[in-house]
């Protein structure tokens, strides 16, 4: 592996090494510097609605438990019981009053307090149960019902690190009095490419638009998919933020017809400019696809790319080794739609973007194709270009009124850039935030 | 669909014809006639596919789609995977094989409508690689016989899988 100082990234040349998208030491050290020490996206709150109500993930790789404990709190819990370490949770979700580990009867609260290990009286006097409960990520914060946790004792709070793609994340996910909800479980599925590739390609990957997705770009032509993406040159531009996050905001061209697109709900709107501010819903109108990542491995986007209705899209992408990743896909709409409304989202989310999405199909061959043939020691001499940031990357536009920064033409690869350099830096970085 | 216990099987006539009519359409998925295939749907196609979200054994079966299409927006994935230009995840293709078994069918509560469920296993090769997908499950039909054939009015099909463990499902069952 290379050296710590060197890094991965050539900032000058524009370059990234392949080594960073498939290598299993890589992978480990990534757990370490990044999944570890960030705030990961685990769920959202309206999976978990009732006390007792529970989802598995994973938090960095250490598998979890992500538990509503009171109406009011979550808590997130290792899933490996404090004796000898059999998950408590099995299942990927379910209600339960309290955990029983299944190998030794080790019973605990909820909250992952030890109620019993069923042979107290076999222990020591001075036994300290209270320190012997199932271990709590230090912080978990929900921003909007959707849950965070991190390992760093020492993690900035939520809201310092998303920073001004808070506010973007807040129009989509605030945008009325109820907010949104989840529609159903998430899609799940194993891809044998890099992680990275994913947060990439939804951070900002406009190019790979016209020929990965050739398909459903080219059938879907009544919606005139073809001269919007033409069209939408000028219209469509990058935003990134501190800590390694950033979107990519299309709009509907100037001229261009309302009615070649579903934009949003009619009976919606009213309750947008309730939740909004003037900025936000600015930022709202005439949108036709907005994508982004929240660094690390968190990406959502909102579009309405084929018949139906716009769908809104949380994707995390969950390293599994150095080659290969376990995708969840979640489609959301507001709560206050009608079940109609909210089954046609659904439904026109997953066509697209699920498991066996027309867009989704070809981009999982092509990523796995891409890992694959990186993987070996003649394609790691060259590197990944993205040579196309540089010209673009020191002028963002000067205009640009809201967070962030923005960054034009949208079809070059600077928020990717800006991703892999935030990604290299805590690569280089060996001391925790926290004191170890 | 009604519960199997109201319902009257078919002859063994319609039997033979039900089960003719599922091997033909695998065979035809399995030659990528796609097009073809997708000639034997009625107009009102409801196709569906679903996982399975693990839940504890106490607990409801907790099952959700992940193909949910009519007859517009089936179409599209069938002309998506129909056209070598318009497809990477099925070029090459994706070498195939599917089994179809278990076939039970029953006269529906109108003439010339038969419900059906059957197993499928689909055995999915991607060309080129040493990966082998297995999608299995079962298969709720609602089939409708008129004086052109049979086609096929919804299909449900159930796989037993929370994970899908081979990418995306770019095939049909």
């Amino acid at each position: 592996m290379e050296s710590d100082a060197t890094g991965w990234v050539d900032v000058e040349r524009g370059l990234v090494s392949r080594e960073a998208f498939v290598s299993d030491e890589v992978y480990q050290l990534e757990i370490e510097r990044i999944f570890n020490r960030s705030w990961i996206y685990l769920g959202h709150e309206t999976e978990i609605p009732n006390v007792g109500d529970y989802v598995v993930r994973n938090l960095g790789n250490a598998p979890v438990i992500v538990v509503r404990d009171t109406p009011e709190s979550v808590k997130v819990l290792l899933n490996s019981c404090r004796h000898r370490g059999a998950k408590l949770c099995r299942a990927d979700a379910g209600n339960t009053r309290n955990f029983v580990c299944p190998f030794h009867g080790w019973a605990y609260e909820i909250d992952g307090a030890l109620r019993t290990t069923g042979f107290d009286h076999h222990f020591r006097e001075d036994t300290d149960f209270s320190t012997m409960g199932l271990v709590p990520a230090p912080n978990v914060e929900s921003f909007y019902g959707l849950i965070f946790a991190s390992w760093d004792e020492a993690a900035l709070p939520l809201r310092d690190y998303l920073g001004d793609i808070g506010w973007y994340l807040e129009t989509f996910f605030n945008r009325t009095p109820g907010g949104m909800e989840v529609l159903a479980p998430p899609h799940r599925w194993r891809s044998k490419a890099n992680w990275k590739i994913g947060s990439l390609n939804f951070i900002g990957d406009s190019q790979h638009s016209p020929t990965t997705h050739i398909g459903p770009s080219t059938l879907d032509s009544a919606r005139t998919i073809r001269d919007g993406f033409r069209k939408h040159g000028q219209d469509s531009f990058h935003v990134v933020t501190d800590e390694g996050h950033g979107c990519t905001l299309t709009y509907l061209a100037p001229g261009m017809p309302e009615k070649n697109y579903h934009t949003h709900s009619e009976t919606l709107k009213p309750l947008y400019d309730k939740s909004l501010s003037p900025d936000q819903s600015s930022m709202l109108h005439h949108l036709r696809v907005c994508v982004g990542t929240v660094f690390p491995n968190m990406s959502f986007i909102e579009s309405q790319v084929g018949a139906g209705e716009k769908a809104l899209i949380v994707r995390l992408w969950h390293p599994v080794s150095g080659t290969e990743m376990e995708v969840l896909s979640w489609v959301f709409a507001e709560k206050e739609a009608d079940q109609g409304y909210k089954d046609r989202v659904l439904r026109n989310g997953f066509h697209n973007f699920g498991a066996a999405g027309v867009f989704e199909q070809d981009d999982m061959v092509l990523w796995e194709s891409a890992t694959a043939a990186s993987n070996n020691p003649i394609a790691q001499q060259y590197p990944y270009s993205f040579q196309t940031a540089l010209p673009y990357f020191d002028t963002p536009d000067e205009n640009h009124k809201w967070q962030g920064r923005a960054h034009r033409p949208a079809d070059t690869e600077i928020a990717q850039f800006w991703f892999m350099q935030r990604w290299d830096a805590l690569m280089r970085t060996n001391e925790s935030k926290s004191d170890e | 669909m009604s519960e199997s216990a109201e319902r009257s099987p078919v002859d063994i006539d319609d039997y033979v014809t039900i089960q003719r009519f599922l091997y033909a359409e695998m065979a035809l998925l399995d030659r990528r006639a796609y097009q073809e295939w997708f000639a034997l749907l009625t107009d009102d196609i409801h196709y569906r596919v679903t996982t399975v979200s693990a839940r504890p054994a106490q607990d409801e079966t907790s099952r959700f789609a992940i193909i949910d299409e009519d007859a517009q927006t089936l179409k599209m994935r069938v002309d998506q995977i129909s056209d070598p230009n318009l497809t990477h995840a099925e070029n090459p293709p994706t070498l195939t094989q599917r089994l179809v078994s278990n076939v039970e069918a029953y006269y529906g509560e109108r003439n010339g409508v038969f419900e059906t469920t059957s197993s499928i296993l689909l055995y999915a090769n991607r060309s080129g690689s040493p990966k082998t997908g297995l999608y299995g499950g079962e298969r709720q039909d609602v089939l409708i016989r008129n004086s052109s054939g049979i086609k096929i009015a919804e299909r449900t099909v159930n796989l037993a899988q929370t994970i899908l463990p081979d990418s995306t499902l770019s095939l049909l069952l």
